[in-house]
Formats: structure tokens, sequence, C-alpha cells
């Protein structure tokens, strides 16, 4: 069997988890059995503008990225480091911002479970990370190489999970004091 | 401006924020915005609202000028 078989094996496998791990993710933190989340319609328009300046960032950012990869000769990330950083960026602004204005969670989302989900995909990536680290792949000849995107992703789980307890934790400001 | 007059059909009925959401189906932080005033809803909202606390869009959501008699 030749090299590339086996790493369109391990593509295939790796896709095939991906959305094994999704629909169980799905199953497990939606509370009404309806895979779909549910908005109410001002979630729904903070969502539209989270995701607006989600766009914005990664746009700047392939703009920022493009700018560097041609002013200098050898940047400190390769090219899929810099995209996933481009991707997670983004996507932190755009969940940074429904979290602040109360459009992240749907509806009928177990909040706590997700939580714990993004927990266990914070330190799955930690792990990861420690492990490239230690093997000396993570970065090379002062480049950081691809396995830098698990480094990403802890960052991401972190900060959001960081995010959720500034923004409902008891410590956190809370603004919309039920009254009756 | 603050929806003082929802609050108050709210609270005759004693409900809470979170069980006029419920009713509705949205989320607690929608009440809370409306009644403080920060979120304008759509009227198929409003008429939800009317609905579950037994009153007319005229008496929780019309703003009436200054100027009119």
């Amino acid at each position: 069997m030749s090299r590339d078989f086996y790493v369109m094996l391990g593509i295939l496998a790796g896709i095939l988890g991906g959305l094994l791990l999704a629909v169980i993710i799905v199953r497990v933190t939606k509370t009404n059995g309806n895979p779909r989340s549910e908005y109410d319609e001002r979630q729904t328009a903070a969502r539209g503008q989270g995701y607006k300046y989600g766009f914005f960032t990664f746009m700047i950012g392939n703009a920022a990225y493009a700018v560097f990869a041609t002013g200098f000769e050898r940047l400190p990330l390769c090219a899929a480091s810099a995209m996933g950083l481009i991707i997670i960026l983004s996507v932190l602004v755009h969940i940074s911002y429904c979290v602040w204005h109360d459009a992240y969670f749907s509806l009928n989302e177990n909040q706590q479970r997700l939580k714990v989900i993004f927990a266990l995909i914070g330190f799955v990536n930690l792990a990861l990370s420690i492990g490239s680290i230690c093997a000396g792949e993570m970065v090379v000849d002062g480049v950081l190489q691809i396995s830098s995107l698990n480094l990403f992703c802890v960052v991401l789980s972190f900060a959001l999970l960081a995010e959720l307890a500034l923004k409902y934790g008891k410590g956190g400001a809370q603004e919309d004091e039920d009254e009756v | 401006m603050k929806n003082l007059r929802l609050k108050a059909a709210r609270a005759l009925l004693d409900m809470s924020q979170q069980e006029l959401a419920n009713a509705v189906h949205v989320s607690r932080q929608t009440i809370n915005a409306i009644e403080k005033g920060d979120y304008n809803p759509t009227i198929k909202l409003c008429r939800a609202i009317c609905r579950v606390l037994g009153k007319g869009l005229d008496e929780l959501f019309w703003e009436e000028d200054e100027g009119e008699g």
C-alpha cells in the first residue's frame, strides 16, 4: 500500500470521526430533541451583527497575511497556521459578540453540558499541543507548524469559557436582574 | 425608553421574566431588553406577549406623543 492511501484513509477517518463527534454533541446539548439551534428574533439579529464583525476580522486577517507574506522573506508561522489563526480570531470575534449580547446559547441548549464539552475540547487540544511541543513538532526552524492549530483551539475554548464566566458568573456583571 | 407598562402587566399576573419568556418562546434576556427599552420587538413578538398577558397592543406598546391630545 502506498503512503497516499494511508493519508487518504486518515483524512476519511478524521472526517467521519468529526461528523460522529458533531452528532453526539448535538444530541447531548439540545434539550428538546430538535438538532437545530433555536434563537429568538433579538438573538438572531445580534448573531448576524456578530457574524459581520467576524467576517470583517477574517478579511482584515487575510489582507494582513498577504501583506506580511509579500513583505517578509520568512514568516514565523506556516501558511496553514496563519489561515488557522485567522479563522480562530474571526470565530473568537463572532462568539465574543454573541456572548456579550446574550445570543450565544440558543433557546434549546443545555448550557452546562456545552460548557463541559468546550472544556473537554480545550483539554484534549492542550494535551495534543503539549505532545507536539515535546516531540519538537510545534516549531521547526523557528517556524510555527500546523500542529499549532491545537494550541489555537485551546486558546479559543478557554477564552470562550472565560467570557462565559465573566458574563454569567457570580462575580460577573449581572445587568439583567429579573425584577417582578 | 423603559417599558414599565409591560413590566407592570407581567407583575400583575405574578409572572417572572423567565416565565413570560418561556410562554412566548424567547430568551429571558430578550424580555429584559424589551422592558429596559434596549430592544424594539417585532409586531409578531408584541402580539405574542399581549396574548399571554391578556392585554392589547395599545396598552403595552403604543407610545403617545406628548403633543397629542
